[in-house]
């Protein structure tokens, strides 16, 4: 058998040349973990990546169309939004998601949206300012449903009247793998009632 | 160590130090998974707004407005009949002039001047009547009925919708020789609100709604009680 010898370094260039060669490696073994294996690493959009590893999207049916209807205070009107994943890459299936919503209208009256979601409190949570949190998560196969109805609210003025307001829904998501949740900016001060909701959901890889 | 040596590590060191720096700023900048919609729409707030109007509803009678009101520049003059118990027609009507249903209630001072006097008198039930169909008056004068004065809120009890037309009053019928030919003036304010809404800001049983909350300021204190929303009923 043959005896195994360690190769010496005792001239410094050599030891110089060794040195920065484990930090090119190490460097390089890093960004290749990074892109292929790690995909919580990733931006759904980003394109720039040799391999694709996972995405998120979202697609919303949504109906904000008060064409030819004119606002009346305290009224309830039949609209719904509901939102599913949707990949963003073809043939590719998308990650599981946590969502949040925000109905916002401008103007306000006395700083409240002048429309207002009707929507199922045992499934999402309100943040108190203007977000709405989903208890669950959304993927290509499972959909999660908003606002059953908008309500407008009660304390129109007459300042407001024949005023044409403006109506913006925005839908959120973001991975459910990696408790990703817990860490964003977007989402780190989520309410405590919904990480609670949702705990059993989180997913640690 | 020769030169070509040092330039040689200095190059391995810039590249080395580019790599680091690469996946430093990479890990730095990209987050997690992502995505954001949004889509816009526009909508437009409801009004009601009423108008006073003669020619069966079709023209507006001169007058102004004040905060939801319509107020009207002068009385309006109708003189009554020569016979006792045969009404007079006043072409008198309240629209709406918005874009959603609304409730209206008019505010009706009635004044004449008897045939053969000078002087402005207060309409009563004791000499004259009215008749506004589908109207629930209320009268400021507590006194008994049939001898009250003509100061009365009248509430139309049915929702109206845009540009409909009710009639205020339908007629005056003189009761007494005093009101015989006499000249009438009717003052007349109309107040509308949305059906929907503010209209629910009222006293029904065992509640108790602040005045600046209720849909038409209170005529008098007991304006818009659960009592009398016993027969105005339109807000329901």
């Amino acid at each position: 058998m043959k005896n195994l010898k360690f190769v010496q370094f005792d001239n410094p260039e050599e030891r110089f040349n060794r040195t920065v060669s484990i930090l090119i490696i190490i460097t390089m073994t890093f960004l290749i973990f990074y892109f292929v294996s790690l995909s919580w690493f990733g931006e759904s959009d980003y394109e720039g990546g040799v391999i694709t590893v996972g995405n998120i999207a979202v697609s919303v049916s949504t109906d904000l169309n008060f064409s030819g209807i004119y606002l009346e205070p305290n009224k309830t009107y039949s609209k719904q939004t509901t939102i599913i994943g949707s990949s963003a890459v073809d043939n590719e299936n998308t990650n599981d998601a946590y969502i949040k919503v925000k109905l916002v209208t401008n103007p306000k009256v006395n700083g409240e949206n002048i429309i207002t979601p009707v929507y199922n409190t045992s499934n999402w949570v309100y943040d108190g300012s203007e977000w709405y949190y989903y208890i669950g998560f959304i993927n290509k196969t499972t959909s999660a449903t908003f606002n059953t109805a908008l309500k407008v609210n009660n304390n129109l003025t007459n300042e407001l009247q024949n005023q044409e307001l403006d109506i913006t829904l925005t839908v959120y998501a973001i991975q459910r793998d990696f408790e990703a949740h817990k860490t964003d900016n977007d989402w780190k001060n989520a309410p405590t009632a919904w990480k609670t909701a949702i705990a059993a959901y989180d997913t640690t890889n | 160590m020769n030169n070509t040596n040092v330039n040689k590590r200095k190059t391995i060191l810039t590249i080395a130090i580019a790599l680091m720096l690469l996946a430093i700023i990479t890990t730095a900048s990209l987050a997690f998974l992502t995505d954001i919609f949004e889509t816009d729409n526009t909508a437009t707030v409801g009004s009601v707004k009423a108008g006073l109007y003669n020619n069966n509803g079709n023209t507006l009678i001169s007058g102004y407005e004040n905060g939801g009101q319509y107020i009207l520049g002068a009385p309006i003059l109708v003189t009554l009949g020569g016979t006792a118990n045969q009404p007079t027609n006043v072409d008198l009507w309240v629209k709406n002039t918005g874009t959603i249903n609304g409730l209206v209630r008019v505010l009706i001072t009635i004044t004449y001047t008897p045939e053969n006097d000078t002087n402005m008198l207060q309409l009563t039930e004791t000499v004259a009547s009215i008749t506004n169909t589908g109207w629930v008056n209320q009268f400021a004068d507590t006194s008994t009925a049939g001898t009250r004065v003509f100061y009365l809120y009248a509430y139309y009890n049915s929702q109206i919708a845009p540009n409909t037309a009710v009639r205020v009053l339908n007629s005056i019928t003189p009761k007494t020789a005093a009101a015989l030919s006499a000249e009438v003036e009717i003052t007349v304010r109309a107040d509308m609100v949305a059906y929907s809404g503010n209209a629910y800001k009222i006293e029904a049983a065992g509640t108790t709604v602040p005045s600046a909350d209720k849909p038409f300021k209170d005529f008098t204190s007991a304006d818009l009680t659960s009592a009398f929303l016993t027969s105005w009923t339109a807000w329901q």
